[in-house]
């Protein structure tokens, strides 16, 4: 039952990507920036992750993903690539050129310091600095299939479509961060 | 690693889902950023352009298609009465013998008595104009009739212009007097029309059924 509310749901989701991808495609910007908000966040922390935390540079490259993906919309045929996959290559694209100018690990942005911290908050912040620390420890392949599986939420067949990575691939390598998470995360808070 | 464990490392990841962009920044995307994107000339695809050709002839056809159909029953003095004129003009010119154009401007007879009828209560002018072309069609069917070959046509022509005149007396009693001339002038165009035929008939020594295409000849008064 939760499987096919969850399928309902994402086929809503892909055809009202799919007008907004037309009207977009024929010059509408509303419609495009429409479409761009809906995944901004999921672009903006696969940088700020992927980044070394850095609020600036993920905001940087976030707006350069929103560039390109205008510029290139014309261009964008679905025929097995959702959108949301096609705007996550763009941005992986634009990430593995621009990777090797930036490896410095960044300290707690910013944006995650809470001004109100009231104890569920600061409960939140420290469970965050955890897998933090955690997720520095893998390494970028393992970083990229776990920040995209299960934060974002794409399943292997999507990840394979942003990344190029061959889905046994991705499997082995989802199953080397889980473990290596789990050393982490025992360590850290005993399990 | 158990499912449990993996669940609870999956779960713990989740949280990770609440780094989100600054609102500034969000808005700078919806506002400023939305707006200075360059604008671009839209791309049509391939399927677009040949549907858009398609749809125009189309178009074109059921306009065209459409204006032909409601000039069939315009008048002397309306818009499409032009049109309706060029395409008979047009019909006359690929008709490919003298019985054919007999035939047409018969027919286009017809249709120039059902416009006097129409109009015999309008204007003297419009009418007028609307009796010389019922003239010139009488004449355009009688230009060849001593040389038609088909007597059956030319009975017809003799028939016809025969149901034109009483048609024509008929309207003419009811006309009023600033109509009367016109439709004068038209009735003795059919008459001349009738006489016309007639005479090719009797003329025609070569047509052993001649006289079949004369109805009623021994008894001239009850064909009328």
């Amino acid at each position: 039952m939760i499987d096919w509310l969850k399928s309902q749901f994402i086929e809503k989701e892909q055809a009202e990507d799919r007008i907004l991808v037309e009207k977009a495609k024929t010059g509408n910007r509303d419609a495009f920036g429409q479409l761009y908000l809906k995944y901004l966040a999921g672009i903006y922390r696969y940088f700020y992750f992927r980044m070394g935390q850095n609020r600036m540079q993920a905001e940087d490259m976030t707006e350069q993903v929103f560039f390109k993906a205008w510029s290139a919309l014309p261009a964008y045929q679905e025929k097995g690539l959702k959108f949301s996959s096609w705007l996550y290559r763009i941005a992986h694209n634009l990430l593995v050129d621009s990777y090797r100018k930036e490896t410095e690990v960044g300290k707690l942005s910013e944006s995650y310091r809470f001004e109100d911290k009231s104890l569920e908050k600061i409960v939140v912040e420290e469970e965050y600095v955890v897998l933090h620390k955690a997720i520095n420890t893998l390494t970028d392949d393992q970083k990229q299939i776990i920040l995209l599986k299960f934060v974002e939420g794409f399943n292997n067949k999507e990840i394979s479509d942003i990344t190029g990575k061959q889905e046994d691939s991705i499997r082995a390598l989802q199953y080397r961060a889980l473990v290596k998470l789990r050393e982490i995360l025992g360590k850290e808070n005993g399990f | 690693m158990d499912f449990k464990e993996e669940q609870k490392i999956i779960n713990r990841l989740s949280i990770l889902q609440q780094v989100e962009p600054s609102p500034e920044f969000v808005a700078k995307i919806a506002g400023d950023l939305v707006y200075s994107l360059p604008t671009r000339p839209t791309i049509k695809s391939p399927i677009f352009t040949f549907g858009a050709a398609v749809l125009s002839v189309l178009f074109l056809f059921f306009v065209s298609g459409g204006l032909v159909y409601a000039s069939q029953n315009s008048l002397p003095g309306q818009l499409l009465y032009p049109l309706k004129k060029t395409l008979e003009t047009a019909q006359l010119r690929l008709a490919s013998n003298p019985e054919e154009k007999a035939r047409l401007h018969l027919r286009l007879a017809d249709e120039r008595l059902e416009e006097l009828q129409a109009l015999s209560g309008k204007q003297s002018k419009v009418l007028d104009k609307a009796s010389s072309a019922y003239e010139e069609e009488v004449n355009g069917a009688l230009e060849n009739v001593n040389n038609l070959d088909k007597e059956e046509i030319v009975g017809q022509l003799e028939e016809k212009f025969d149901q034109h005149s009483k048609v024509l007396e008929g309207v003419l009693e009811q006309a009023p007097a600033q109509a009367q001339s016109s439709l004068n002038k038209a009735l003795e165009a059919s008459q001349k029309g009738q006489s016309a035929a007639q005479e090719a008939l009797e003329k025609n020594p070569q047509n052993p059924n001649l006289e079949e295409h004369l109805p009623n000849k021994a008894n001239p008064s009850e064909r009328r």
